[in-house]
């Protein structure tokens, strides 16, 4: 079959069209890709390497960093009773902090996907609009609130209240680490939640309710289930960053509650101990990439187990 | 059609959305193991009406009594309610055995009992060998039958159908209309099933409540409501109707007489009075077109004659479906069944001079000349 000849005309009118997809499709993808892969060569992967090598060597009494290999840098970061508690109360700071998110983001989540368009569209708005905002300044805004002085916001209404002049110190402790954080990555909670809740069939909820099942009972059999993805998404999202937040706990935390963000600053700006806080940074990131993949382990289970978000 | 004993009382059912109503004042009685169909064109009010009984809308007005108790007031899930989505709305999470356990689950019965009221349900529908599949693995047919022995292993106090078989092909419709049929008189449960196919009405449906604009129209069974509409828009509605505008000249015990346009026109007895416009309303199975010369049925009883012209002649195989203008005005349409034996009856052409021929009983007569103009 030969092509018609206005068809025949056109191709011969238009061969840049022709030509650009041609280096595409033909061997140019790689040179298109060039820039992007040196890029990340040469400034992630090559120091990421660097740094897994760093941490099992040995640096000298001069800082030069060589052999012999050695894992005592992980030891320590485990075995040091100082170093141990930083790591727990960085997974006990994130863990709460993403439960508590859960916790509140649910109700918020639920008036998203299925409250009055204008409530709703509120609510978006509200939760949203602190990501605008530079976390050093919520940060700062939560030390004003939090402050354990007589002028800190909550000690003003406490006094007010009558629970006398400094009834509340909560300032530079794990809670406001985990009010703050809290406040700052809700949006990470509630956003995913919502489209997970907004998929969910209204019909599957009144069928529910024609069989019998109170509204508790809708919740925990049919919606909770159903929202599983959104709510893993939120849950590992608000977990990773607040385990590698750095601002908040330095701003809100102080000394008293170290996380493990912190710790890698000092040993790495003030300490110079290349090597241990490479190891730090590895320990970070694995713990970070060992919780998303328990998360998505789950997720998967769940989708191939229940087909969630297949409905008819 | 006398009602054994009434199971579910509608009484003027009413709800507004602003200053429309969806539903007007609604009134019916349904009888034990009855199914009755809700029908009407879309809009007409009959799954707000349907979702008021299962208590997932609040009625502005009115009551509905099931059993003798009053649902006004009662929640969703107190109701004893057995339903069926267009969607199936199945739990996607859920296999089907846990599907079917939810409502018996929900009722705290003993695992023992809802093990084999699970294991009946699935009999029942034919499920048995899907108990352990979920929802996404199954046909739309095998979807909306667990939906069904959901809804059944609860032993619902009546059972509500919302356009069930709405997402399904018209041949598996069709099965699925009498597997429905066959269960529901089998277990003899009151049933309401809502739907805008008047086929689908008529094949599982005891009677019918025809409804339009949120009023109930006609209630009645199938065969009743098809050959004796009462208005215009329930003639429509059911199928091809043609009608015949005139004026009532004679009005007997046993019959009336009708001028339609100069012609007289024989009809039952009727409602209107003497000079009233009214119209006549004739099925096209019960047109007989002919030559005039050879009478193709037994002419007994009063039989009309209007001279016509064919526009158009189209074969549908059971049967030829005959487009005429009636010399006094007006489209007529003429169904006749192809029979192999007197396959004669189908040599018409368009233009021919035809007598279009129907007896006066299986005629009626609607009051009013514009009664109720097409919807």
């Amino acid at each position: 079959m030969t092509p018609p000849a206005s068809t025949t005309a056109f191709l011969a009118t238009a061969p840049s069209r022709r030509s650009l997809r041609d280096i595409v499709a033909g061997g140019a993808a790689p040179l298109l890709l060039l820039p992007a892969v040196l890029f990340v060569t040469i400034l992630l992967i090559v120091p990421t390497l660097e740094m897994m090598v760093a941490s099992v060597q040995t640096q000298d009494v001069t800082g030069t960093i060589g052999p012999p290999l050695t894992a005592r840098h992980f030891v320590r970061l485990v075995d040091v009773p100082l170093y141990r508690d930083v790591l727990v109360a960085t997974l006990r700071i994130a863990i709460v902090t993403a439960f508590l998110s859960a916790l509140v983001g649910f109700p918020v989540a639920m008036v998203i996907a299925r409250g009055h368009p204008v409530a709703a569209r509120c609510v978006n708005v509200i939760i949203v609009m602190p990501l605008v905002v530079s976390i050093v300044v919520r940060a700062y805004g939560w030390q004003l609130i939090l402050a354990n002085g007589p002028n800190g916001v909550l000690n003003v209404i406490g006094s007010w209240l009558g629970l006398g002049r400094v009834s509340v110190r909560l300032l530079y402790s794990e809670t406001a680490v985990v009010i703050g954080s809290l406040h700052v990555f809700l949006a990470m909670m509630v956003l995913p939640l919502a489209s997970s809740l907004a998929r969910i069939p209204r019909r599957l909820e009144e069928a529910a309710a024609t069989l019998g099942a109170s509204s508790l009972r809708i919740f925990w059999k049919v919606i909770l289930p159903l929202s599983l993805p959104g709510l893993s998404v939120g849950l590992t999202l608000v977990f990773t960053l607040t385990a590698s937040s750095f601002v908040l706990p330095v701003i809100l935390g102080g000394n008293k509650s170290q996380m493990i963000g912190q710790l890698l600053e000092q040993q790495a700006t003030a300490v110079f101990d290349w090597p241990f806080s490479a190891a730090i940074a590895i320990v970070m990131v694995s713990m970070i990439f060992g919780v998303n993949g328990l998360s998505l382990w789950f997720i998967k289970r769940q989708l191939s187990a229940g087909s969630i978000g297949v409905g008819p | 059609m006398r009602l054994a004993s009434v199971d579910v009382e509608i009484r003027g059912l009413t709800k507004a959305y602003g200053s429309n109503l969806a539903v007007n004042n609604l009134s019916c009685a349904i009888g034990r193991g009855e199914m009755v169909a809700f029908l009407g064109p879309s809009g007409c009010g009959k799954t707000t009406a349907l979702r008021m009984i299962a208590g997932l809308v609040t009625p502005t007005a009115g009551d509905i009594v099931v059993g003798g108790r009053s649902m006004a007031g009662l929640a969703v899930h107190k109701r004893n309610i057995g339903m069926l989505f267009q969607s199936y709305a199945l739990f996607p999470h859920l296999t089907v055995a846990q599907n079917i356990a939810f409502g018996l689950q929900a009722r705290r019965l003993p695992r023992s009992e809802i093990g084999s009221r699970v294991a009946e349900g699935m009999r029942l529908t034919r499920l048995e060998t899907f108990a352990d599949r979920l929802p996404s693995a199954l046909s739309g047919g095998q979807q909306q039958r667990v939906a069904l022995a959901r809804a059944l292993v609860i032993e619902p106090s009546v059972l509500l159908l919302d356009e069930p078989l709405g997402a399904l092909d018209k041949n598996l419709r069709e099965a699925m209309q009498l597997e429905l049929r066959q269960i529901q008189q089998r277990l003899g449960i009151t049933s309401i099933i809502v739907t805008h196919d008047q086929d689908e009405a008529m094949t599982l449906a005891d009677r019918i409540v025809i409804m339009r604009n949120g009023c109930l129209e006609q209630v009645g069974a199938p065969a009743e409501v098809y050959s004796h509409p009462t208005s215009r828009f329930v003639a429509e509605f059911l199928g091809t109707a043609n009608f015949l505008k005139g004026t009532l000249v004679d009005r007997q015990d046993d019959g009336a007489a009708v001028s339609v346009g100069g012609r007289v026109v024989r009809t039952p007895a009727a409602e209107a009075a003497q000079g009233d416009e009214v119209t006549i309303f004739v099925r096209p199975e019960d047109i007989a077109v002919s030559t005039g010369g050879e009478w193709p049925r037994s002419r007994d009883g009063h039989w009309n004659d209007a001279p016509a012209t064919i526009d158009k002649v189209s074969f549908r195989g059971p049967v030829t479906v005959i487009h005429l203008t009636l010399d006094a005005g007006g489209p007529f349409v003429a169904l006749l069944k192809n029979e192999r034996v007197t396959s004669s009856a189908v040599a018409f052409q368009t233009g021919d001079k035809v007598l279009a021929s129907w007896r006066a009983s299986s005629s009626s007569v609607l009051r009013g000349a514009s009664l109720s103009p097409s919807a």
